[in-house]
């Protein structure tokens, strides 16, 4: 469904070039959930810009269910780090702005925001501002807000980097369930190891910058997952241990 | 259960109680402020009035006593009132010409980026120009009524107006944008529900810096040439050296720009839609 090809990036600045990646080759399946973990700088954000159209590579290709990507397209949701949530629209109106722009009726919007809204337990903060909600909360409306107009794959760029431990696991169990039920394909970013298993049903680990494919892991723990406890499985522990010992090559060679 | 209810009822009543003694405390630090002002007030009245003949000549300082009894009598004026709906006729006018302008300019320059390149060495060097010394061309072109008036206010107010919206716009987070195109936005809904709501604060704050402006230009102009308003009023009063009656202009000028003031204020809060946060310390009154 998603296939990328041969994907590098060079940055030229005025006193040097960075290679941020170097031919990167993957293949995503349609509904599949493949996360990416790699050393800080070695290019993750580079390639999901890439994948989002916002930004051109260098050299290679992206398809999507064969059809060459050009620029921004409904068809790939990015959810970033930063909320980025409009200041001045109320939570509703923020999670319902690509209807909007997409021209769904006003009440049929509110109606599927409200769903969504109330999935994800935010439920009678529907006309707070994002000032007013804390940042676990305005992450939820930052996911849901890509979700409410289900793009066929959703690129996730560490969003629950800045959140604290719990909220995370709490928030990796509701990915879960929205991802079941939207059945997308979601390419996710991590930092954090744990999270990157017990997400995802691949799991490919990057090299130093210039970032490229070190390693593919198939994740064989069955679905549904229930991620407050995935930790304690054996399989789940093989699996950390080995790609520990990956990400660690990689750090060090930096 | 109980237990907790109660316990969650009494936290909020000494949550309200905090914020009442709060709004109590704000409230005496401002009647304070509010005095201090008042007595600030009345000395210098006091001084002023008194003071003619021994500290300064009340030739050159006037009187309260004599600036208030000449606005007395132009408050019963009808002439009066004229000159303030011609001033303020034009003024309008000058302020809606220059705004809409300044802001359909400024979006027009931020969206287009070849048009701001090529027209911003011209836009420096107009803005440059003193605007009293157009005005004698402003006058031959549009004549001595309200056109010349209405053109010197509208080209003070355009600047202002369409430097604010520029920056404004050109400094919305492009994280924000990018988010909008993932999300689908085309070109024009990307200028109207991100960019313009974004830059808001910023082309409100034009808008209220160029009003000034807008009274400047008229003033400016009905100080040239006119035969009504209130520049004519107060260039009629000076030419006699009416000192008193400079001053009553002055002070009414003064109220009406602090009317205006206030009126976009007002507009500001509705604009913005709700209140920023209040801030609970009582310092920033
Ligand atoms: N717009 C840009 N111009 C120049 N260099 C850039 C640009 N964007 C990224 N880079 C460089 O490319 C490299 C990869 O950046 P990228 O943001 O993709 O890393 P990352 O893997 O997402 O890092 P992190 O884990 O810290 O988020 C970095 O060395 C960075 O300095
Ligand atoms: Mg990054």
């Amino acid at each position: 469904m998603l296939k990328i090809e041969g994907l590098s990036k060079r940055f030229v600045g005025a006193d040097k070039t960075v290679t941020a990646i170097d031919g990167i080759h993957l293949e995503v399946s349609s509904g599949e959930f493949v996360t990416m973990v790699g050393p800080s700088g070695c290019g993750k954000s580079t390639i999901l810009n890439i994948l989002s159209g916002l930004m051109t590579p260098t050299l290679g290709s992206v398809t999507v269910n064969g059809v060459p990507l050009k620029g921004v397209t409904r068809d790939i949701g990015y959810v970033t780090q930063q909320a980025n949530l409009m200041p001045w629209r109320t939570l509703i109106d923020n999670v319902s702005f690509p209807l909007e722009v997409s021209g769904v009726k006003t009440a049929e919007r509110q109606s599927r925001a409200r769903d969504l809204i109330k999935l994800v337990g935010l439920a009678g903060f529907e006309h707070a501002y994002p000032d007013q909600l804390s940042g676990g909360m305005r992450q939820r409306a930052n996911i849901i807000r890509t979700m409410i107009y289900e793009p066929k794959v959703i690129l996730m760029d560490e969003p629950f980097g800045p959140l604290d431990a719990q909220t995370r696991v709490v928030l990796q169990d509701l990915l879960l369930s929205l991802w079941s039920r939207a059945k997308s394909t979601i390419l996710f970013i991590t930092h954090d190891l744990q999270e990157a298993i017990g997400l995802g049903d691949r799991v490919v680990l990057l090299s130093a910058r210039p970032g490229r494919i070190a390693s593919i892991e198939h994740v064989p723990l069955p679905r549904p997952r229930d991620v407050f406890k995935i930790h304690d499985s054996p399989d789940f522990r093989a699996l950390f241990d080995k790609l520990w010992l990956e990400l660690e090559k990689q750090v060090r060679t930096e | 259960m109980t237990d907790i209810q109660i316990s969650a009822e009494s936290g909020d009543a000494a949550a309200l109680a905090e914020s009442a003694r709060f709004a109590g405390r704000r409230r005496r630090y401002q009647t304070t402020v509010r005095l201090a002002q008042a007595l600030i007030v009345f000395f210098v009245l006091l001084l002023w009035q008194f003071g003619g003949g021994i500290l300064f000549d009340a030739f050159y300082l006037g009187s309260p006593r004599g600036i208030g009894l000449i606005l007395l009598n132009d408050l019963q004026d009808p002439l009066f009132y004229r000159d303030i709906r011609v001033t303020g006729t034009e003024m309008a006018l000058g302020y809606g010409l220059g705004a809409s302008l300044g802001i359909a300019f400024g979006g027009i320059f931020a969206r287009w980026r070849f048009v701001a390149d090529v027209f911003d060495p011209f836009f420096v060097a107009f803005n440059s120009i003193p605007r009293i010394a157009l005005a004698p061309l402003l006058v031959i072109w549009f004549g001595i009524d309200t056109g010349a008036k209405v053109v010197l206010a509208a080209t003070l107010v355009f600047f202002v107006t369409f430097f604010s919206t520029l920056a404004g716009i050109r400094n919305v987070d492009s994280a924000l944008i990018n988010v909008a195109r993932v999300l689908g936005v085309n070109e024009w809904q990307l200028f109207f529900k991100v960019q313009l709501p974004a830059s808001l604060s910023w082309i409100i704050n034009g808008l209220r810096l160029s009003l000034p402006f807008a009274l400047i230009g008229v003033i400016v102009g009905e100080f040239l040439v006119a035969s009504s308003g209130l520049g004519y009023r107060l260039n009629m009063y000076s030419t006699t050296y009416n000192t008193n009656g400079t001053f009553a202009m002055i002070i009414v000028m003064m109220v009406f720009m602090m009317c205006l003031n206030g009126a976009v204020s007002f507009l500001e809060r509705k604009a913005i839609g709700r209140a920023p946060a209040e801030d609970q310390s009582y310092l920033h009154a």
